[in-house]
């Protein structure tokens, strides 16, 4: 019993960390309508900037998750202006392959300048934690999950109460009629594709203290963030911190009855079930 | 004459709005009958429904003998009715022979489906642009390719979608004496929604009219045209 | 068409001739026979990809492939040559199940859903006992044999693959020509339109995907057998054998014939040359390169590099 309760504990906690990486991906579905398959890339590129902070100052990858919202979100937005905007009116195969194309573009790049090593951090908490009731709070997963949260309420604030946030959700609904309003669209959509790859690089720093980094960290990740996208509903942001959160359980909890190495392959027939069943998500679409 | 659609009781339903309120009517045979009503009355929902696109929820729909709803949209044109795309779906990336020769080659070999593709287009009047691609085409030709894709499923009844939209009133004499032609030589039945009364009037044997997803009137032409109610909604009321 | 089958005849024919001339253990003859290979990879890939099913999934069928005929080979000391059958079914059988969640799905789902079960094939490889885990599966090395499918040298190799080659670029060829041809390009082209015309998409999409799986499968073998080492990581590699075996079409040119023969003779030896002339730091830059290329064709040239000088199938302009 207490096993499950851990497992529960566990999950829960690295849900709605899975959740924040996940977000950007259901938010650029919503507001652009596309998959961004290279995603999971962004992560590895949050990851990669908080350890540089962390190696070069030594400021917790926490805070360095931060800076790495903005590196992410930067590289986002100019990769969206400069190329991915051109397939919204084209192909399928090019709305898909653009994005492909684009994870050996940039884990090679990385691979090339960063190399091939895998790094980590140490902190003060990494192997840390707090007894509650016999089970294990593990620090890093309470503090990662800590800022998750935080930035899920601040990103909410933005889609509805900033102007950014409301330009955003006018250019997804009706394109013509906001530049009518005076909104750009295309720099509109750059910075939503930026905010998209920013949560996701803001996740890479926040598991920085429990995970390493190296080039092909992506890979690992890249089913995880679209079941839990997928299972919340492409394009609903709250959905995807819900589905986060159940996508962890559904992790942690598989680990009680079957070996280590199979509870993405657990994971990966739940994906298969939601796309069959019902691939509008859990919560269906709230933002498109 | 015997009855090649009879459509007994059909509702449907999208979420709460009903769409399609207990529709009754039957169509004999090369009969040639109308459909009318105001935009919205939900004269495309109901051929969405006829040719298996939208399930009915309630009633049923029967192709001679067949009971037909429920059936996948394939399954339906194999049966024997088909309907053309208000907005015209042809398909892209073939020319316009092999567009009709897609429908043909389900019942035919490639030899044999060219051919019937070949007399297809020549019964709307395209054969001279067999070999173009759809993109070529004007909207009135997109219009009639689709008719002709549409009779090489070899169909009993045709439901055609604003065929003649964009016609002047010359153009339209000439597509109205094809489908009677082609009505006399095949046997098949038509559907036919169109706004132009012209249209309804001149080729109509019985006039069907929807509003607000219930038949209001099932008539021939002239009566209907007289009839309160259709004018009501027509109209508003007032003016009957 | 009649061209490209002719450009198809006149490779195949060469590259017998240069499997005799050329000594069977030179490196420019084991690059051919994995030109051909990546060729015949593509070309199953084309049979759905080029007609708007875009899987990211085939490594699934071609690790299933080498798996099956070499577990048979090592545990059971079957021949690989009656492995091959097996391996196909396996596949096909796989595809079949695959199919019933993801044949509503539409582009990128589709995509993401094929991605998601190669993956899933990949870890359970890891996992079983039977396929020897993470370290893989080694072929037994028995020297020069036809009856166990293996030699010790690639130029006696070359027929084969050149068999493969030939066999891929047949099935693609008939099928387009046939009336099966017809309907995938209309469920391509507008599926709702094909199907209230009486196209069967369903069944279309099925069967299509059911031929594609098994020509995969078959290569997935020919690859076990050639490499004489299989594991999980490599087979059912999703950059190295799904988005290999897309890219090449893509930039040889999508639904053409001869589309992946000619991305595989581009992409191919320019690894090999890069590999080759580059040290080890800038080991990634292939895969960079690649990805780049990938994403200009899309954008810029989207039937792909050759469609210049090669006409389309069915010579149609748009």
């Amino acid at each position: 019993m207490i096993s499950l309760l851990q497992a529960l504990v566990d999950g829960v906690l690295n849900g709605g960390v899975y959740g924040v990486i996940a977000v950007g991906l259901s938010l650029v579905f919503g507001v652009l309508g596309i998959v961004n398959f290279s995603q999971a890339q962004f992560l590895m590129i949050g990851m990669y900037v908080a350890w540089f902070i962390w190696h070069a100052t030594g400021i917790d990858p926490i805070i360095g998750a931060f800076a790495a919202l903005v590196v992410g979100g930067a590289i986002g937005a100019l990769l969206y202006s400069c190329l991915i905007r051109h397939v919204a009116d084209a192909s399928v195969l090019a709305q898909i392959f653009v994005t492909v194309g684009l994870i050996a573009v940039l884990e090679n790049l990385a691979l090339i300048f960063l190399g091939a090593d895998y790094r980590s951090v140490k902190t003060s908490y990494q192997t840390e934690a707090i007894n509650v009731a016999s089970v294990l709070v593990s620090k890093p997963y309470l503090i990662a999950f800590t800022a998750a949260i935080i930035v899920s309420v601040l990103l909410s604030l933005l889609l509805n109460r900033s102007w950014l946030g409301r330009a955003i959700r006018a250019t997804a609904q009706n394109e013509a009629a906001s530049t009518a309003f005076g909104i750009d669209g295309l720099r509109t959509k750059s910075l939503a594709f930026g905010l998209g790859t920013g949560l996701t690089a803001f996740g890479g720093g926040v598991i920085l203290p429990y995970a390493s980094v190296n080039p092909t960290v992506g890979s690992q990740y890249i089913v995880l963030m679209f079941t839990v996208a997928v299972l919340g509903g492409l394009g609903s942001t709250m959905g995807a911190l819900v589905g986060g959160i159940i996508v962890g359980i559904i992790q942690s909890v598989s680990t009680l009855f079957l070996p280590v190495q199979m509870k993405d392959l657990a994971l990966f027939v739940v994906f298969i079930a939601i796309l069959a069943i019902r691939p509008q998500g859990l919560l269906a679409g709230v933002s498109r | 004459m015997t009855t090649v659609l009879s459509v007994n009781e059909v509702s449907v339903r999208f979420g709460g709005l009903v769409a399609l309120d207990g529709v009754d009517f039957k169509v004999k045979a090369s009969e040639i009958v109308g459909l009318i009503g105001p935009n919205g009355a939900g004269k495309t929902t109901l051929f969405s429904t006829l040719v298996g696109i939208v399930r009915p929820a309630q009633g049923s729909i029967f192709l001679e003998e067949d009971r037909i709803d429920g059936s996948a949209p394939h399954v339906i044109a194999r049966h024997g009715m088909t309907k053309t795309f208000q907005n015209t779906a042809l398909f892209p990336h073939m020319s316009l022979i092999e567009n009709v020769m897609t429908a043909a080659v389900v019942h035919a070999s490639v030899k044999e489906a060219r051919l019937e593709a070949l007399a297809c287009l020549d019964k709307v009047g395209l054969s001279p642009f067999a070999n173009h691609s759809p993109q070529s085409l004007t909207f009135p030709q997109k219009a009639l390719a689709e008719v002709a894709r549409a009779l090489a499923t070899k169909p009993k009844i045709l439901l055609l979608d604003e065929v003649m939209a964009a016609l002047t009133h010359v153009e339209m004499d000439l597509v109205m004496d094809s489908l009677r032609k082609i009505r006399d030589q095949e046997g098949i039945a038509f559907l036919i929604v169109e706004h132009h009364m012209r249209a309804i009037m001149g080729l109509s044997e019985r006039v069907l009219v929807l509003n607000f997803g219930r038949l209001i009137a099932d008539g021939p032409p002239d009566e209907v045209s007289r009839d309160p109610q259709v004018l009501t909604a027509y109209l508003g009321h007032g003016h009957a | 068409m009649k061209q490209a089958l002719i450009v198809t005849v006149l490779v195949a024919l060469g590259s017998l001739v240069a499997g005799f001339v050329f000594d069977a253990n030179s490196y420019p003859i084991r690059v051919l026979c994995i030109v051909l290979l990546t060729a015949s990879m593509g070309q199953a890939w084309n049979l759905v990809g080029g007609f708007n099913q875009i899987s990211l999934g085939h490594s699934a069928f071609f690790g299933i492939g080498a798996y099956v005929t070499t577990v048979a080979q090592v545990k059971f000391g079957l021949n690989p040559w009656l492995g091959l059958p097996l391996a196909m079914i396996a596949s096909v059988l796989f595809a079949l199940i695959l199919s019933v969640p993801t044949m509503r799905l539409k582009g990128p789902y589709f995509a993401l859903a094929t991605l998601a079960a190669a993956e899933a094939c990949k870890i359970a490889a890891s996992v079983m006992g039977i396929t020897g885990g993470p370290q893989g599966l080694s072929v037994p090395f028995v020297g020069d044999s036809w009856a166990m499918m293996q030699f010790r040298y690639p130029g006696t190799y070359v027929p084969i693959f050149v068999g493969l080659f030939a066999i891929s670029s047949i099935v693609f060829a008939w099928l387009v020509s046939s009336r099966v041809g017809y309907f995938l390009r209309a469920v391509r082209d507008n599926e709702l339109a094909a199907e209230v015309a009486g196209v069967a998409t369903f069944k279309t999409k099925l069967f299509s995907s059911i031929v594609s799986a098994a020509l995969m499968a078959v290569c997935g073998v020919l690859f076990a057998q050639f490499t004489y080492f299989i594991d999980p990581e490599t087979v059912f590699s999703i950059p190295n054998v799904s988005i290999r075996a897309a890219l090449v079409v893509i930039i040889g040119g999508v639904g053409t014939l001869v589309g992946p023969l000619f991305g595989a003779l581009l992409i191919i030896p320019l690894e090999e040359l890069l590999n080759a002339s580059l040290s080890d730091s800038v080991g990634g830059l292939p895969p960079l390169l690649f990805g780049a290329l990938l994403i200009v064709v899309v954008l810029l040239k989207p039937a792909g590099l050759t469609s210049i000088r090669v006409p389309r199938m069915g010579g149609r302009k748009s």
